[in-house]
């Protein structure tokens, strides 16, 4: 007495270290004794979501099919775990078991987790698998906790938070999906520092413009409390918000490194460019990311945005050195069980110590109390190679309480406007040159058009490199860096003034290696 | 190594090695044995023995001579060692009638003939050009004599001026620092060979002196310090000057010698003056009692460096660098610059910036407060004249370097 089998699909997805997969759930019930088995190479917890399953269809209403239930969640030959399995399994037991009546050959995709109650939860990195849904499901349906992530994924969706929703849900006339978009997101509002907590420090407000306009590294000098982090907040203030697609980027990295939905942390979606702060006793798993957790750190943290290095001069040597390869290839890559993944680390790579070991090196007066040695000693803990990455450096001195009251006034809230322009027009510029996402600062060594310039500017470019004896990628840095002030002033030639400007930004001294930092 | 170095280390070593002292020498010289530019080397010696010429000398010369000989192997010995370290340590060998001695010690007696120097030699030609002031004091200095030395140090050095010292702790350290640090160049007179770094602690400044200036030694190479050579050493460090400024002596110092050996030379002698109660002050105000000069500013030190290099142009037939009065127009152009900033040209910035650099050294934020143009402008400028070699950048601030001024 051969009944017929009757056997469902739903779709959906999982992560595969940091890769989406589609996925399929096929549900089968067979008469015989009750059973319930998954297969497909799970681990634990997709085989307890039985356990979280039969009480949820309970208490949603439904009932517990009877016999002999198998669940197949393909392709079956990837390792897989998570709880987002909980909602497709489901779904594919009420349609098996006719409980839903859903017409035939529809495609539905669902994710979630299903709490005892028939609540339904959101799961991890919700952003980074959505992002990459195929357009071909009939009916998509995720938990409500994910439509951040579904807006990330500009996702025409129906979001649920209980299993008893999809009683009517197929219903032809009531199933009105969302379209998710990322227009109406909260534009981003924070008091940003303006430019007066730095005002009278000309090197390092035009620093931090060119940094900015360029997405070029920043090394600030300066004494205890002049207020270097001040201006790695204000340099991320004045880029420009993030744009399309960079959104989704920020939101599912925040996600797949497991930041909290609270203000604390910072998991909002939001078109403000991440500020990501680092300093000294960080582990240099914090800093690039754990591998064997595929987790990713500040460093994937701060793309698109401001990359904070306080006391870049403390850092232990084996953790500063191992930030030049993501410094320069703008990607952090880990490799877990003999696959590589890479994490995106494009930003603005601010960093900022103390001139020297006591601090006041530039302060006016005769406050150092460093010799020569001490200095170079302490200098010299920037190692060549990081310094080469560093294209600009400006020093800062903290200034009288008297300067400082003067300088409070409403003009600089105008300045912070013309700042934001500048930096605007000099994206729009270097847009228009690279692809999106490509800036001076950080594209490739061998654009043509980053260096098309007159002989006589890069004539000038080679004798600044000769006399500060410049590595080879010291030259190019001047030419990446004048073409940046060439880009705020709007011009599409660099002009000479414009690599002599970049030389002042580069390093303390020029000639001799005079104290400060030695030509390398 | 030629011969006329080997020569002359063979000159050096029958100097420091066998008895034949000052003394002998001057007899030599004075009954026509030897010529007053010729170094005598051991076949000399051998030969003078020899002749009828060593009977009409006195008895004390001829048995030193004759010691001299029998010591031959120790003489030679020592030239090994000599050209040894003198190859492995870059040291050159400068004497009286050749390159790069020093013109200023022609005119005195008692200077060494044979010199041995490390660095940059061509100090020594800027020190008979430029003018040269020597810089003393005690090891152990208060602020306000430290304070007073740096500033001198580094205003002279701006306007070109050779600072002169013996790389002692205290006062010299300071001296020698801030003229280097100014981008002046400087000369310290060691007390051992001039390979010998003392005291320790100036390591780090014995390099930069090698670097930025020359050290200096009438000692053969490798030659440990001698406490009694201290006073000896003083009377080169007084003769490679112009003027000697003495910035803080105690009552027994050793300073006061400097001071006396510069009066002998006929050096005009400043002294800082001081509290009558400060520590190491009754020294520099014994000397003022004695009637040595105040030092009050730079530019009375500066008119009389000047005129004394001068006289020595003259007498030496070279051309003096012209004296910087300052050119007339830099108001012009300052008032110019406040009022039709458009008008300046680049290179009346470049004077300008130049002109706020030579009051004291400043940062760029500074500069650009003062002069009022936009930092862009400011800094290309900045490092066109860094190329230039004109300014440089020190501890976050721009200075004049000797080009600049």
């Amino acid at each position: 007495m051969a009944s017929k089998v009757r056997i469902v699909k739903v779709y959906t997805s999982f992560m595969d270290g940091m890769t989406p997969v589609p996925a399929e759930v096929e549900v089968s019930i067979t008469p015989g004794l009750p059973t319930f088995d998954v297969i497909g190479l799970c681990d634990s917890s997709i085989r307890e979501s039985r356990g979280r399953i039969q009480p949820a269809l309970v208490s949603s209403g439904f009932c517990m099919p009877k016999g002999h239930i198998t669940a197949s969640i393909s392709p079956s030959y990837i390792r897989k775990s998570g709880t987002g399995f909980d909602l497709p399994i489901a779904l594919g037991m009420l349609i098996a078991s006719g409980q839903l009546q859903v017409p035939e050959d529809v495609r539905i995709y669902s994710s979630g987790e299903i709490k005892l109650d028939g609540k339904i939860a959101g799961t991890p990195q919700a952003a980074m698998r959505l992002r990459m849904l195929p357009d071909e499901y009939d009916y998509v349906f995720i938990p409500e906790e994910e439509t951040d992530a579904a807006r990330c994924a500009c996702l025409t969706a129906t979001a649920v938070n209980s299993l008893s929703a999809f009683r009517d849900a197929f219903d032809s006339d009531s199933y009105s999906p969302v379209n998710y978009s990322l227009n109406d997101i909260e534009e981003y509002e924070e008091e940003i520092p303006d430019f007066s907590a730095v005002k009278g420090q000309e090197k390092a407000v035009r620093a931090l413009l060119i940094a900015a306009a360029g997405v070029h590294n920043i090394l600030l000098l300066g004494s205890p409390g002049c207020g270097k982090t001040m201006a790695g907040k204000i340099l991320a203030g004045i880029l420009p918000p993030l744009q399309g697609s960079e959104i989704g980027d920020v939101y599912s990295v925040m996600e797949a490194a497991g930041l909290k939905d609270d203000p604390e942390e910072g998991l909002i979606l939001s078109d403000r460019r991440p500020f990501r702060y680092i300093y000294p006793g960080m582990s240099r798993g914090r800093i690039l990311g754990i591998p064997s957790k595929l987790m990713p750190g500040e460093f994937a943290l701060a793309n698109h945005g401001v990359l904070f290095a306080d006391e870049i001069f403390e850092y232990k040597r084996e953790v500063l050195e191992a930030l030049r390869v993501p410094l320069e290839d703008h990607v952090v890559r880990m490799s877990k069980d003999g696959r590589n993944f890479a994490f995106p680390a494009s930003f603005v790579f601010v960093a900022a110590g103390n001139p020297c070991r006591c601090g006041m090196l530039y302060e006016s007066g005769r406050r150092c109390t460093c010799t020569p040695n001490v200095i170079n000693s302490y200098m010299s803990k920037l190692s060549g190679p990081i310094r080469d990455r560093l294209d600009l450096v400006a020093e800062m001195r903290s200034i009288s309480g008297k300067s400082m009251a003067e300088s409070a006034s409403a003009e600089d809230r105008k300045i912070n406007e013309q700042m934001k322009q500048l930096v605007k027009q000099a994206w729009d510029m270097q847009r228009r040159r690279f692809n999106d996402g490509v800036f001076n600062g950080t594209c490739c060594n061998a654009d043509a058009e980053l260096f098309r310039a007159s002989s006589e500017v890069v004539n000038y470019a080679a004798e600044i490199s000769e006399a500060c004896g410049f590595s080879a990628r010291g030259f190019n840095r001047i030419l990446r860096v004048g073409r940046t002030i060439a880009d705020i002033a709007g011009r599409e030639d660099m002009e000479t003034a414009d690599v002599a400007e970049a030389g002042i930004y580069r390093k303390g001294d020029l000639v001799n290696g005079r104290s400060g930092f030695k030509a390398s | 190594m030629d011969d006329r170095d080997l020569r002359l280390l063979e000159y050096t070593a029958i100097r420091h090695e066998t008895s034949i002292d000052y003394k002998v020498w001057q007899e030599f010289i004075s009954e026509g044995v030897f010529p007053q530019y010729y170094f005598p080397n051991l076949k000399d010696l051998d030969e003078l023995n020899n002749s009828f010429t060593i009977c009409t000398l006195s008895e004390r010369t001829q048995v030193l001579t004759d010691d001299a000989i029998k010591n031959s192997d120790k003489v030679k010995r020592a030239v090994e060692r000599y050209a040894g370290l003198i190859n492995r340590n870059d040291i050159r060998i400068l004497y009286d009638g050749g390159k790069y001695y020093p013109d200023i010690w022609k005119n005195l007696s008692g200077m060494p003939r044979v010199i041995f120097v490390k660095g940059d030699v061509t100090t020594l030609c800027d020190l008979d050009h430029n003018g040269g002031a020597s810089i003393v004091g005690s090891r152990s200095p208060g602020r306000y004599a430290l304070y007073a030395t740096k500033e001198f140090s580094s205003r002279l050095s701006t306007k070109g001026v050779v600072i002169v010292s013996g790389m002692a702790l205290g006062i010299d350290r300071q001296a020698h620092e801030a003229c280097i640090n100014a981008g002046g160049k400087t000369i310290a007179v060691l007390p051992g060979g001039c390979d010998v770094v003392y005291p320790y602690q100036n390591n780090d400044l014995y390099d930069r002196i090698c670097e930025n200036g020359v050290v200096l030694s009438e000692l053969p190479p490798g030659q440990e310090i001698i406490k009694q050579y201290f006073p000896s050493r003083n009377r080169l460090i007084s003769a490679l000057s112009d003027v000697c400024m003495i910035m803080e002596a105690g009552e027994y110092s050793g300073t006061l010698h400097t001071a006396s050996f510069a009066a002998a030379q006929s050096r005009d002698v400043f002294v800082l003056p001081n509290s009558i109660y400060a520590e190491n002050s009754i020294g520099g105000l014994k000397l003022l009692r004695d009637g040595a000069e105040v030092l009050i500013d730079v530019d009375t030190v500066y008119e009389r460096i000047r005129g004394e290099v001068g006289n020595r142009a003259e007498y030496f037939d070279y051309d003096p660098v012209p004296y910087d009065a300052g050119s007339m127009n830099i108001s012009e152009l300052r008032d110019l610059s406040k009022k039709c900033p458009d008008r300046l040209e680049e290179k009346d910035w470049k004077v300008l910036v130049l002109d706020e650099l030579s009051e004291k050294p400043k940062n760029i934020d500074e500069l650009c407060l003062t002069l009022g143009i936009p930092f862009s402008y400011l800094s290309a400028l900045v490092t066109s004249l860094e190329i230039e070699g004109r300014i440089a950048n020190e501890k976050g601030k721009y200075v004049l370097t000797i080009n600049g001024c």
